[in-house]
């Protein structure tokens, strides 16, 4: 007796091919979101040309205080810079941060300096640009209570956006420090 | 004409539900077979490791910390060697670190703590940067360990 086909069990070819084709998808779908956050990226960092140095400090030891005068000689804007000092002749790193310290005219000037441990030029983003003629910063800090300081460290700051986000970007390959002594 | 069977429509319309439900039930249960990822500013954080930069020194027994990168850092494990072995331990168990930022230390911040007297006299010390990111069951704390750590040799 010939097997007729209609007697043959099995599963209907479109729920196969459903099945198959929703597998696929699914599949895709869930690896493609996991390999996505293994895709490098770019370094978060300041571009190449990004350069600030220390023109002027002047370290008056009466006073307790530290003048400081910045030089844009970059190829890009600025936004601030972080400060950090060094109370201990042998000491490798700064690890104080001055940013507190900054002497303003005011408390509002004074949050517009500040923004975290950033001090900042001016309440503009990347203010400080190297065409301007004024291509400089002067700024004096508050340096009482911590004896003598023996080293300025400064790295550069500039608001970057990524990802459609402004973030502060410190320039590390700008950093700039140093060796001072009393007037 | 007397076959029995569904309208076209109604097959196309029952066939389109029963994919997207299938769809939805295989998601759900291939995605928790996949490991869990961590992710810091939308990558893997094991590829942020390679952004952190910081720097340490250690000085008659004060450990300083500079965070010169771009990437906060939560906090720093502290593998010390010694005689016979060696011990790990986090910055915040550190009883003279506390000033150690709850929030970790952000980008040009700095730190320093004197925790010589609580160490058992290293001759090496190892500081690996902890990172914290986001996971789906929320946040989670990453340690980048091996290339990614400094050493100093006392």
């Amino acid at each position: 007796m010939l097997l007729r086909a209609a007697d043959k069990r099995g599963l209907s070819i479109i729920i196969g091919y459903v099945l198959l084709i929703v597998i696929s998808i699914v599949m895709s779908v869930v690896v493609y979101q996991w390999l996505k956050t293994y895709v490098p990226d770019d370094a978060i960092a300041c571009p190449d040309g990004t350069s600030m140095f220390i023109k002027e400090i002047n370290y008056d030891c009466t006073a307790q205080t530290i003048t400081i005068t910045v030089k844009n000689n970059g190829r890009f804007s600025l936004d601030g810079y972080f400060i950090h000092a060094s109370n201990r002749s042998e000491e490798k790193l700064s690890t104080i941060d001055l940013s507190p310290k900054v002497i303003t005219a005011s408390p509002e000037d004074r949050a517009e300096t500040i923004s975290g441990s950033e001090i900042r030029f001016a309440n503009q983003v990347n203010s400080l640009s190297p065409e301007n003629e004024s291509n400089t910063n002067i700024k004096t800090f508050d340096v009482s209570g911590y004896g003598t300081i023996y080293k300025i460290e400064i790295i550069p700051v500039r608001i970057e956006e990524i990802n459609n986000q402004r973030r502060v970007v410190g320039c590390t390959n700008a950093k700039s420090s140093e060796s001072i002594s009393c007037n | 004409m007397n076959e029995k069977g569904l309208s076209p429509i109604v097959t196309t319309i029952l066939l389109i539900a029963l994919t997207i439900v299938i769809i939805a039930i295989i998601f759900l249960w291939f995605r928790g077979m996949v490991s869990e990822g961590v992710t810091k500013f939308g990558k893997n954080i094991q590829l942020v490791c390679g952004d952190v930069v910081f720097e340490v020194s250690y000085d008659s027994g004060t450990l300083s910390v500079v965070n010169s990168g771009n990437i906060p850092l939560y906090s720093l494990d502290i593998k010390m060697a010694g005689d016979g072995g060696y011990q790990t331990k986090s910055i915040r168990d550190f009883n003279s670190a506390d000033s150690w930022p709850s929030s970790g230390l952000k980008q040009g911040s700095a730190f320093s703590a004197n925790i010589g007297p609580e160490m058992a006299s290293p001759t090496e010390l190892q500081i690996f940067p902890v990172l914290i990111g986001t996971s789906t069951s929320g946040k989670k704390t990453f340690t980048c360990g091996g290339q990614y750590g400094q050493k100093l040799t006392l």
